[in-house]
């Protein structure tokens, strides 16, 4: 688990799922109050690649989803978050592979802020993490 | 990925404190995450600018949410109207 004073370079995060992401492009006041927050606070915007996978189509729609990802890391999904993504699927019997990839990029993350469309979903995933805050997109 | 070296001129003192907080990770490693961080810190200040130009600026009513929404996550009272612990 990630703690404040552990490592001085890397700002609390807020991770975005697909909902959240396309609330930007669409004008959700929502989603722009905690990138506003994130941006004074100097919060670290994180967005896993199965968003970008379920957001991005190739035409002009996509233009103001990488105006945001340009402010975002997209961290690989490596071994161990595969792995940990297949294991909240398991334990709570459901089948989206980028819900859960998004809640387990959270939990790598934690404490954070994960900013979603989905919050029942999400909830669910993240039901042993307390320290991940879900907030409606 | 590429590489490039590069000569950069900065503050002796600021060298000296950037290398004790590298530490094992090595100054270039160090100022890479400097670099990235502050890039992509304008790139948000960028992306709220054109969410404002085009969908109405940010209000004092959502600024304040904003500061609830970020006072709560640090102070780890998420139960308020915007946000739930992730096991409420």
């Amino acid at each position: 688990m990630r703690t404040r004073t552990a490592v001085a370079l890397m700002p609390d995060a807020i991770v975005l799922d697909s909902g959240a992401v396309i609330g930007y492009s669409r004008g959700s006041r929502e989603t722009l109050l905690a990138i506003h927050g994130a941006n004074r606070r100097k919060y670290q915007l994180y967005v896993p690649p199965g968003v970008i996978t379920q957001t991005l189509r190739g035409g002009g729609r996509d233009t103001p989803i990488f105006r945001l990802l340009a402010s975002c890391v997209v961290p690989p999904v490596d071994f161990e978050l595969a792995r940990m993504a297949g294991r909240l699927l398991g334990d709570t019997d459901t089948t989206d592979v980028v819900d859960a990839q998004v809640a387990a990029q959270a939990i790598q993350l934690r404490p954070c802020i994960l900013l979603t469309s989905d919050v029942a979903d999400l909830r669910r995933l993240l039901g042993g993490y307390p320290s991940v805050m879900i907030h409606r997109a | 990925m590429a590489v490039k070296k590069i000569s950069v001129s900065m503050p002796a003192d600021v060298v000296d404190r950037a290398r004790e907080a590298a530490g094992e990770s090595g100054l270039s490693a160090f100022i890479t995450t400097c670099v990235e961080q502050q890039l992509r810190s304008r790139n948000l200040r960028k992306a709220i600018d054109w969410f404002e130009e085009t969908y109405g600026p940010i209000t004092a009513e959502e600024e304040a949410k904003a500061d609830r929404l970020f006072d709560s996550f640090e102070k780890g009272r998420y139960a308020d109207e915007d946000g739930c612990r992730a096991d409420a």
